[in-house]
């Protein structure tokens, strides 16, 4: 850690909602040699008094940072990717980032859609040394298991007061804004604000001819009395607003809640709210539903699948990357990249429970490399701030130190999240099952969509080398078979990587 | 006779040491010298079982689907011959004078030609297993061994990370599927159905083994457990879900709900295609209705019979509708598991 200095010059700078955690004013050109002690949403870069630049990026990553090194030689560096390729950093696909987006959404880790273009990794600075090195410094690992546990009751209340502290931490002096699916993660948010705040809590529609979670969210804002406001979500939002959400993220994110994400931020802009609060991270933190295939499969299927569980759990194209990708991609294609990227975490031995393994590397790929990026970039498209209590360094630090099953108490997923905001909540939004939001991309892609798919797809992404233009018409004409053909899904994210090659990749000066 | 492997068409003296003249492979049958099925018959019959190379399937999927298979055409142009006969046949007899006689030999031969026609165009092969399974190693002999096809257990490693178990055994899971047999088991999990559907999967005798006991035990740790018994159009299969309910070692006393999701014979009357004819006395059980043994006793009918896409997705279907559709334990699903299944994809995603 480089010593703090007054020569340290401060290059780069994007924070919110940060503190030292010693309760010390914050001073970022001498916290910059101390960042393990800074709370809060940080991308920043400085130079120490050896001309060596650091860059460094906050132990969740709720902010980024993406680098690179111009044919020259000289690092560049910017809180978007697109600020790197401007800087002239020479531009090539990587094969490995396109399989990893085409098999989980989005690209974990390091790496980008771009080879020679780098996300700074969480909790880690890095230094560029004279020599052309990158040193790595990490200064905020997640936490290993301790060796023994508290008991359920300290626990619980520990976990209470250090989301109360988490919301209050993140409020802005006025009103707030928050979405809300009514799911148990949003709702806690939207209670535990509303104690402090006038909230104004938005949730997604897409028309009464699709299923929502309406019901759910309404309950919440009436116990709660939040004001609700309800966005609908149309095939033709989905036109008119892909480019632009797709076009705002430095990596691609092809689940389909991006735009409905758009156009909630947009909605709180209007409504002059900036700040707006979420529930990210329940799920990863604390024993969410995605957990539960993992567990079969481990009990099914033995070692030998643990990575291709995992990669296969998002529910893309894991299985079909040999039908999909192109015989060039494939050949420059390494196939156990993707597996040795997962491996590690499926190993570690800080964790000793298999739960607590799939919680850490969720932390760092669905939080730091999807969840959380998506929503810093669409917010500052939007220009309003978004803020995940449940992804803050004390929520998640506190993670870690709950045994697995108290996150998962034999079926009951988030056990202790629940038990510590039951009070706040009504019974049926705690006792509901997880069912996640539903955005009707199957009905949208045989009907209202059809054509603006077929469009981009065979017009636009099939050119490209990356896809074979084969396995593209057989997924379009709903020839593609097999048990569970997931094809709006897939079109959708086909969509946004196309999408995000136009609008970032090619166009990028 | 059409080569499996590239098509090319060849006659019976071209094909050499049973080797493809336009590609050089071997055959695995040949109709000539008394096989009741040719390459490209088995190979439509893998096609078909496998759903195109998508779908997982056991032996006994394979077999049934081959068994289902239309048997060549052994006669070719000679099944024709009948109606030219009696053609030319009736045309003498006209020219005779005699046109009772014309009309006799016309109906006569058109007759048979017609019954000759229909018999070799719907004969299927009622393949015994051990007749199947010499086709079968044949089949492998010259094309390798089908790669959907599941293996047996024996040829599986079977352990579980005793360092794992203590922390999943304290776990459980919304649902399970219970099965009559072992084969109906691997063929769920070889297809992910755990997977996809967050269930555990098990057979009612203790399959997979290796896992039996700690997935059971997980189970009874959630009093909310929904079960649902998938099984064979037998008597035991019929008697699943009632036994489930009532056994000490499964669910008696517990507030799980078990739900029979297939086969009844209701459901399976309904499949007259895939039925076995059998002559068996049936004994009264709580879980038969008289109807049913009456059934039971004449007729069965395998899960395997189905092809395994269409089980899977009507077994998904039928549990996602089953617990709305019936208002206690019992049927109730039995219009969903009937009708045809398809997959309906929504985009799930997390919105915090």
């Amino acid at each position: 850690m480089a010593a703090p200095t007054a020569s340290v010059d401060l290059l780069t700078l994007d924070a919110d909602a940060c503190s030292r955690d010693d309760g010390a004013p914050l001073a970022w050109a001498e916290a910059v040699g101390d960042l393990a002690r800074v709370r809060g949403a940080f991308a920043v870069a400085w130079q120490d008094a050896d001309g060596r630049v650091h860059l460094a990026r906050d132990p969740i990553g709720h902010r980024s940072m993406y680098w690179g090194v111009r044919p020259d030689g000289t690092p560049v560096w910017g809180l978007r990717l697109h600020d790197v390729l401007r800087a002239g950093v020479p531009r090539a696909l990587d094969p490995v980032g396109i399989a990893a987006f085409l098999s989980t959404a989005y690209v974990p880790g390091e790496r980008t859609l771009v080879r020679g273009v780098r996300a700074v990794p969480a909790g880690v600075e890095l230094v560029f040394e004279r020599d052309g090195r990158v040193a790595r410094r990490p200064f905020a690992a997640l936490p290993a298991s301790p060796p023994a546990f508290d008991d359920e009751e300290t626990l619980r209340a520990r976990l209470r007061a250090t989301l109360e502290d988490a919301v209050e931490r993140l409020l802005p002096d006025g009103p707030v804004a928050a979405t809300l699916s009514g799911g148990i993660d949003s709702s806690l948010v939207v209670a535990l604000a509303r104690r402090a705040r006038p909230v104004h809590a938005f949730s997604i529609t897409f028309g009464p001819e699709h299923r929502d979670e309406l019901e759910w969210s309404r309950l919440v804002a009436r116990h709660t009395g939040a004001t609700h406001e309800e966005i609908l979500v149309r095939p033709a939002d989905v036109m008119r607003l892909l480019d632009l959400t797709v076009g705002a993220l430095s990596v691609p994110n092809g689940d389909p809640l991006t735009v409905p994400n758009t156009m909630l931020f947009e909605a709180a802009r209007a409504r002059g709210l900036d700040v707006v609060l979420n529930g990210e991270g329940g799920d990863p933190c604390w024993g969410g539903p995605k957990n539960a295939p993992l567990l079969l499969s481990e009990l099914y299927g033995g070692h030998d699948a643990r990575e291709d569980a995992y990669l296969r759990s998002h529910l893309k194209l894991w299985d079909e990357l040999g039908a999909v990708l192109t015989p060039e991609l494939r050949a420059a294609l390494d196939e156990d990249a993707l597996r040795a990227l997962v491996r590690p975490w499926l190993e570690d031995a800080r964790w000793p429970s298999f739960l607590d393994r799939l919680m850490a590397i969720n932390v760092a790929w669905k939080g730091a490399g999807h969840i959380l990026p998506k929503v810093e970039h669409l917010g500052l498209r939007a220009g309003v701030r978004p803020r995940s209590p449940l992804f803050d360094r004390d929520v998640v630090r506190l993670a870690f130190a709950v045994p697995p099953d108290l996150k998962r108490h034999g079926s009951t997923e988030k056990y202790l999240l629940k038990r510590a905001v039951a009070d706040l909540l009504p019974e049926a939004i705690v006792d509901r099952p997880k069912s996640g939001m539903m955005v009707p991309v199957e009905a949208w892609f045989q009907g209202p969509l059809a054509r603006f798919a077929r469009d981009r797809l065979l017009g636009g992404l099939a050119r490209r080398g990356l896809v074979e233009r084969a396995w593209l018409e057989r997924l379009l004409d709903a020839r593609l078979g097999g048990l569970r053909p997931r094809r709006g899904v897939k079109i959708w994210l086909l969509l946004t990587l196309e999408s995000w090659l136009r609008r970032v990749y090619d166009t990028a000066p | 006779m059409k080569c499996a492997r590239c098509g090319h068409d060849s006659k019976y003296p071209e094909r050499a040491g049973r080797k493809c003249p336009g590609c050089g492979g071997r055959f695995a049958f040949e109709p000539r010298e008394g096989d009741p099925i040719n390459d490209v018959a088995f190979d439509k019959a893998l096609d078909w079982v496998s759903s195109g190379g998508t779908v997982a399937f056991t032996m006994g999927n394979l077999h049934h689907a081959v068994a289902r298979r239309i048997a060549p055409k052994s006669f070719g142009c000679l099944l024709y011959a009948p109606f030219v006969v009696g053609i030319l046949g009736g045309m003498v007899a006209v020219g005779a004078g005699r046109p009772g006689l014309a009309a006799t030999l016309l109906l006569g031969f058109f007759g048979l030609g017609a019954a000759l026609l229909v018999g070799n165009k719907r004969r299927p092969l009622g393949l015994t297993v051990p007749a199947f399974q010499a086709l079968y190693r044949r089949w492998v002999d010259a094309h390798g061994r089908p790669p959907k096809l599941i293996p047996p257990p024996a040829d599986r490693p079977a352990q579980l990370d005793p360092a794992l178990t203590s922390e999943l055994a304290s776990y459980s899971f919304d649902r399970a599927v219970i099965c009559d047999r072992a084969e109906t088991v691997d063929l769920l999990l070889a297809n992910d159905f755990h997977f996809e559907n967050n269930c555990a999967v098990l057979s009612f005798d203790g399959h997979p083994r290796h896992v039996f006991a700690t997935v059971r035990a997980m189970l009874r740790h959630n009093p909310r457990l929904e079960v649902f018994a998938l099984h064979d159009a037998t008597p035991f299969g019929c008697k699943l879900a009632w036994l489930l309910r009532h056994q000490p070692d499964w669910f008696e006393g517990t507030e799980v709900r078990v739900f029979d999701v297939a086969l009844r014979p209701g459901q399976a009357a309904r499949q007259p295609r895939l039925l076995w004819r059998t002559r068996e006395d049936v004994e009264k059980h709580p879980a038969l209705t008289d109807r049913e043994r009456h059934w039971l006793g004449r007729y069965r009918m395998e899960l395997a019979a189905f092809r395994p896409e269409q089980l899977v997705k009507r077994l998904f279907r039928a549990m996602n509708h089953m617990p709305e559709a019936a208002s206690g334990d019992g049927g109730g699903g039995d219009l969903i598991w009937t009708s045809e299944a398809t997959a309906s994809d929504g985009g799930a995603d997390s919105f915090g």
